[in-house]
């Protein structure tokens, strides 16, 4: 394995990339492999499901609901309080992310959406469906 | 018929655990390892091998501490597994043992978290879940938002094993806290991320512990007493990019299965067991992994005393994590020491009477898509 082609190189993972998470349509910019089509985020660069290393970037569902979520009041990455949700995506993928509503508007499998906002620290996060109760 | 090559504990120390911001990591760590090496009746001589886990020492801390003790020449093999790192430190000793490669091996756990100056336990900034904010407590904090959801629970529920915690920790001169507190009190602490408040979270702080571990051959020759670990298990969370339910931990319920076969007795055995309660509603979910109870009933078994003294199981009488505090590595050596104690009547004034099998349970971390990375669990039995 000395072919120049066969050098094995690290992946670039942690490379600045300043595209938004959010794309477009309201969607998450993720990976989906190209193989068996699991999704990921952040994009995988390795399929943990089949090995495979043919993961493009995809665009994932912007919608899923609220598995569970806290209010975070002590923290050495952001400035406090915050809250963090873990979100089933529709399309199954588990995603933690910053939720960004008034705790007594949240509940145990309420559904939300992707959203851009100045108000979360990672400049995006997911708000309550309108009308939506869990 | 115990085998030739079974390892025991057979000698045990630890530090008060506190803030010892004079300590270095040797400062910390030596004094229990020479307190477990003359616990146990030998000399530096005799150790065949040591084992350290710690999480933030730095190079070499295995090292830096035996040397203190003047033990060199043998193999010092240095562990990091997160919280569970003292665990898989004794994992690896027992392993050593049993494999042939030594007769006795010197397993020392340690952390000093009072060089970060407080607050929530540094992760690794590489992980996509901490560029988002989580810390520790968050972890458990969402599930014990999911707990409450699901189940027929309450904060107060929560509460109450702080409460437990810090009355077996009063008994406990070894225990960072050792006063008693109220549900009012644990309720109305300062919150931490909701529904979690100060009090339901285990202080920070530094400590050290050592056990030494020896062949069943060796130990019989000498006549020493202590206890045989029935079972040594560690396991690795298994990568879930989907649905999880995080009132199941899958990598407690697989580690706990996987130990009570390999031990040939079940949790209704069991006398005293030292689980993982860096958080409070750890402690409950816990409780249904190593099947204390069935899924869905740990809020009763709490409730009813059933896991106090008196009851079926006498669980964390060191007063736990909520009480100790965490120094990460030194935990799982330090409950494995609390097991010693009991399973050889030293307990003093938290004895559990008549202690003949205990289990040592402590997970280690938190990365995106695993439960946690790490899961050791040891079953104990006081040896004949």
């Amino acid at each position: 394995m000395t072919d120049q082609e066969s050098v094995l190189q690290p992946v670039p993972d942690t490379a600045a990339d300043d595209r938004p998470v959010v794309t477009e349509n309201g969607g998450l910019r993720g990976g989906r492999c190209q193989s068996c089509g699991a999704g990921s985020f952040p994009r995988a660069y390795i399929c943990p499901s089949c090995n495979s290393t043919e993961i493009h970037d995809a665009e994932l569902p912007g919608e899923g609901s609220l598995y569970t979520w806290t209010t975070v009041h002590i923290s050495p990455t952001f400035a406090t309080p915050y809250t963090l949700g873990y979100i089933d995506l529709s399309d199954g993928l588990r995603l933690l992310a910053q939720v960004l509503a008034p705790q007594e508007q949240l509940r145990c499998d309420l559904p939300v959406r992707l959203a851009t906002s100045d108000q979360s620290p990672t400049g995006w996060g997911f708000v309550p469906v309108e009308g939506a109760t869990a | 018929m115990i085998q030739d090559n079974a390892a025991s504990v057979i000698g045990g120390a630890m530090i008060k655990m506190g803030k010892h911001r004079e300590s270095s990591y040797s400062g910390l760590a030596a004094p229990a390892a020479l307190g477990a090496l003359r616990d146990a009746g030998i000399t530096k001589d005799e150790v065949g091998a040591v084992f350290c886990g710690h999480a933030f020492g730095g190079m070499l801390t295995g090292q830096r501490i035996v040397k203190e003790l003047g033990i060199g020449d043998v193999p010092v093999t240095n562990v990091d597994n997160a919280c569970s790192g003292g665990a898989t430190a004794v994992h690896l000793a027992v392993r050593a043992i049993e494999d042939g490669h030594c007769d006795i091996a010197l397993v020392i756990g340690v952390d000093k978290l009072t060089q970060f100056g407080g607050g929530t336990l540094p992760l690794v900034q590489e992980d996509p879940e901490v560029q988002n904010g989580i810390v520790m407590p968050a972890v458990y904090a969402m599930r014990a938002r999911r707990f409450l959801h699901e189940r027929d629970a309450t904060v107060e529920d929560l509460a109450a094993v702080s409460v437990k915690a810090r009355r077996h920790g009063a008994a406990n001169p070894y225990a960072q806290f050792q006063s008693e507190v109220t549900v009012e009190q644990v309720l109305d602490s300062r919150p931490i991320a909701d529904p979690l408040t100060l009090m339901q979270c285990c202080p920070t702080g530094d400590g050290a512990a050592a056990v030494v571990l020896m062949s069943e051959r060796e130990r019989k020759r000498r006549g020493a007493q202590g206890m045989r670990a029935a079972a040594s298990v560690l396991h690795s969370g298994q990568f879930e990019a989907g649905f999880r339910d995080m009132l199941r931990p899958e990598i407690s319920y697989h580690s706990a299965r996987d130990a009570y076969e390999a031990a040939g007795f079940g949790p209704e055995d069991l006398d005293v067991v030292e689980l993982h309660d860096a958080f409070t509603i750890a402690e409950l979910v816990y409780y249904e992994a190593l099947g204390l109870c069935e899924p869905g009933e740990s809020v009763g078994l709490l409730r009813d005393g059933r896991t106090a003294y008196g009851g079926d199981v006498v669980v964390n009488p060191s007063g736990g994590l909520l009480s100790k505090g965490h120094p990460v590595g030194a935990s799982g050596v330090a409950q494995v020491v609390e097991a010693l104690w009991h399973l050889t009547d030293r307990a003093g004034a938290r004895q559990v009477e008549n202690a003949q099998r205990a289990l040592t349970h402590v997970t280690g971390g938190g990365i995106a898509g695993l439960d946690h990375g790490a899961c050791t669990i040891h079953l104990f039995e006081r040896t004949a």
